[in-house]
């Protein structure tokens, strides 16, 4: 494959999923300015992963682990400087939703996934982004069993605090 | 609301996103021609270039203690310093080795785990580093000295190297993560990077928790 297509191909990646690095950089880092430089440091890693990539994995997959992976280890850093500071964000939301009408309830669980730590954190995206138990145990190194024990455990707690907001 | 609702929910704020965002192709298209490096990356390469320097000074450590062992105080002094920094390049080395294994789309925990290791080996390098600092004070000693100085010469030199033992045992105890209530305490391991030891052996313990199957 010439480096040109390797390009195509991973913009057209970076196109399809853009979601997950727009929700990872979001969990885990607040302020604007840091966020941008968090979104650049993914990228630059998928980018350099990309001609990697092993194609038994799930490309959503592949991109979380990358994904979450350098969004905790930014986050654990705190705030960096990156190689090359950027003027403008790579990935942009239009007007519309930062005008704030998201829906009462995602907020409200953005605000719980926000409230958990790092690795707890982590699992919550991959559930509520559809992956399987075995999808979200390969990702985070451990066993399906203890997966499915600490969801359980937060789920248990996200019932609690709708309810109470219910009431 | 049950959770199957609310997964729905999720997903149609993610459909929604996947409308609403929009990649910056400019921003990309530069950030491909700088060449931006990844963190881990100019990580790495700090590391070698600071063991490429203690290698140097290494060579020129044992270059010294060579021509230097007739004189005893001379040699214990120069070959303590050479042991301490033959430990700490190892370490480096050690470092570069876990360092160039990270492959990022590796499982998170275990990422995460080498990182913080390495993390953590490397302030505790600098931790063993600071007791070399009372063997600066005393390479230049000779038994001519010893035998003719006098007791002015020995009270100052001896105050000095005294010293720098105590701040250098003092520092070190400092980053030995021991806990401390004192407020003065914590701003001075706050100042010397102690805290982010800390954190880092704390974020260490949380990953074997996470992993443990309960």
């Amino acid at each position: 494959m010439s480096p040109g297509q390797v390009n195509d191909d991973f913009i057209a990646l970076l196109n399809d999923h853009k979601g997950i690095i727009y929700k990872v950089a979001n969990g885990y880092c607040h302020d604007p300015e840091d966020r941008k430089d968090l979104v650049q440091e993914i990228i630059i890693q998928l980018w350099g992963a990309f001609e990697k990539y092993d194609d038994r994995y799930k490309l959503s997959t592949w991109m979380y682990r990358i994904a979450l992976n350098v969004a905790i280890s930014f986050y654990r850093k705190g705030k960096k400087k990156t190689t090359a500071p950027l003027t403008q964000n790579l990935i942009e939301l239009t007007a519309e939703e930062d005008s704030g009408e998201l829906d009462e309830n995602v907020h409200l669980l953005n605000q719980f996934i926000d409230e958990l730590d790092e690795l707890n954190k982590a699992l919550m995206l991959l559930y509520l982004d559809d992956n399987s138990h075995r999808e979200i145990a390969d990702v985070l190194g451990i066993s399906e069993s203890n997966v499915a024990t600490k969801l359980g455990r937060i789920k248990d707690k996200l019932k609690t605090k709708f309810s109470q907001l219910n009431a | 609301m049950n959770e199957q609702e609310l997964k729905n929910q999720w997903l149609s704020y993610d459909k929604k996103l996947d409308q609403l965002l929009s990649i910056n192709f400019e921003q990309l298209k530069a950030l491909r021609s700088d060449k931006a490096q990844s963190h881990i990356r100019s990580f790495t390469k700090n590391h070698i270039a600071v063991m490429i320097f203690g290698i140097l000074w290494v060579l020129l450590l044992g270059f010294l203690f060579y021509h230097g062992r007739d004189n005893v105080f001379f040699a214990i002094s120069i070959g303590s310093i050479l042991l301490f920094n033959v430990f700490a390049v190892a370490l480096y080395l050690k470092h570069i080795i876990i360092l160039t294994s990270i492959d990022i789309a590796e499982s998170i925990t275990q990422t995460q785990e080498k990182l913080v290791q390495v993390y953590t080996s490397y302030t505790q390098t600098g931790r063993v580093l600071l007791l070399q600092t009372p063997f600066f004070c005393t390479w230049w000693y000779s038994e001519e000295l010893v035998q003719n100085a006098g007791l002015t010469f020995w009270t100052i030199n001896l105050s000095v190297v005294a010293i720098f033992t105590t701040l250098s045992i003092y520092l070190f105890r400092k980053f030995s993560l021991k806990n401390t209530s004192e407020k003065w305490v914590q701003r001075t391991d706050k100042f010397f990077g102690a805290e982010k030891l800390k954190k880092s052996i704390a974020f260490l313990k949380e990953i074997e928790e996470f992993k443990k199957d309960r």
